[in-house]
């Protein structure tokens, strides 16, 4: 081996195994060659100055980043911490129920939106449209029309009205479901404010 | 109980277990952390970007499969990630290692003058690190400070097992490039003139 193969073994070779046939070709050459052995411990220096610059960490220091990744981890999820730390509110059965209540008001709340916007048109519009119901009209001819929500004068006597009590639309479910998604939202909120606790 | 056998149990709801994982990997992440970084406040930003990792790894330990990667291969893969994006974030402040207050022990025993010489070699090879491109300062700390093997090196920095020689190769010709002012005696330059 040569100088100038020697010089372009080194940064090669530097982390080669000290059995490597040509790293003991190459020591065996900067043993008799002092400026590839100036160069070699260029080398070995600038690695011993590399390993100077180690950094020791104390078993403290990661010891508190781990305190503070655990207590990020129970933070942001409750229902991991373990034993006492658990709550009823935070437990994974109770998260499938109240995910499971959210998900039956929701499909309550959409298929009644979706029947009664879409699909449903009120028969009887006039009742719909201002919840009276018709009654009754003496008048001077037997036969009978709708007068709502038409202001005919027709001539006659006209009865009081009669207000239905009865809701106009019959949308209960609808407002159950809004109802009950108001409620899971308020809990949910409450459960929020509780895990930030 | 082997890493495999504990992601095993954490995967299974046992999370308090996760801390005994992190305790085998924190001081070598947080190192290795520490050197990524050349940023000012770097102890905060390191402690932060630490934890960081470690959450992170907590959340994606579900799609982590042993037969890709070992865990701290993976974990130095989160690492490396955390780092480049906070270093991408904070380009404009860039403080060296010294500025940040780390003041590497002097070896005992050392006469002032050497100590003194020692101490400005160490420092241009600290300067010479940090100006080094990302993939050759990674492979280079993860060579020389983790004594990672080329294959690992390969792995977290997504690059063949040649790249990571080639990278390590002028990664360490870069840093001795700057010693070599300070060791070339007028003889040695005469007689490399004759080779």
């Amino acid at each position: 081996m040569n100088c100038r193969e020697a010089q372009d073994f080194i940064p090669l070779l530097w982390d080669a195994p000290p059995t490597d046939p040509k790293r003991i070709e190459l020591e065996r050459h900067i043993a008799g060659c002092s400026y590839c052995a100036a160069e070699w411990a260029i080398w070995q220096e600038s690695n011993e100055l590399m390993q100077d610059l180690r950094m020791e960490i104390s078993a403290e220091r990661a010891e508190a980043v781990n305190q503070k990744v655990m207590e990020r981890i129970y933070l942001e999820s409750p229902w991991l911490m373990p034993g006492d730390g658990k709550s009823a509110g935070s437990t994974t059965m109770f998260r499938r129920r109240l995910s499971l209540w959210i998900a039956c008001f929701l499909a309550v709340f959409l298929s009644s939106f979706l029947y009664f916007t879409l699909f449903k048109t009120p028969a009887n519009t006039s009742s719909a449209q201002s919840g009276i119901i018709e009654s009754g009209v003496a008048g001077l001819t037997l036969e009978w029309t709708s007068s709502y929500p038409a202001t005919e004068s027709g001539g006659g006597i006209i009865e009081p009205l009669v207000v239905n009590i009865g809701p106009t639309h019959p949308q209960y479910w609808m407002v159950l479901s809004m109802l009950g998604v108001a409620l899971s939202i308020f809990l949910l909120t409450r459960l929020n404010r509780y895990r930030r606790q | 109980m082997t890493d495999s056998q504990l992601i095993q149990l954490i995967k299974q709801g046992n999370t308090e277990l996760y801390s005994e994982l992190m305790r085998r990997y924190q001081r070598k992440i947080l190192a290795f952390v520490y050197h990524m970084l050349k940023n000012s406040h770097m102890e905060l930003i390191a402690e932060d970007l630490c934890s960081e990792t470690f959450y992170k790894a907590f959340r994606s330990l579900h799609s982590f499969r042993e037969v890709d990667a070992s865990f701290s291969t993976w974990l130095y893969t989160i690492a490396r990630n955390t780092v480049l994006s906070e270093l991408r974030k904070n380009r404009a402040g860039n403080v060296s290692l010294e500025e940040s207050g780390y003041t590497p022990v002097a070896p005992a025993e050392v006469a002032p003058e050497q100590a003194a010489l020692r101490k400005e070699r160490m420092n241009l090879v600290r300067e010479a690190i940090n100006n080094l491109p990302e993939k050759q300062r990674s492979a280079l700390i993860l060579r020389e400070y983790d004594q990672m093997d080329y294959q690992e090196i390969a792995v977290i920095l997504d690059q063949s097992v040649s790249s990571v020689k080639s990278l390590l190769f002028r990664a360490r010709s870069s840093v001795k490039l700057q010693l070599e002012s300070y060791f070339y005696e007028p003889e040695v330059e005469e007689q490399a003139e004759r080779v």
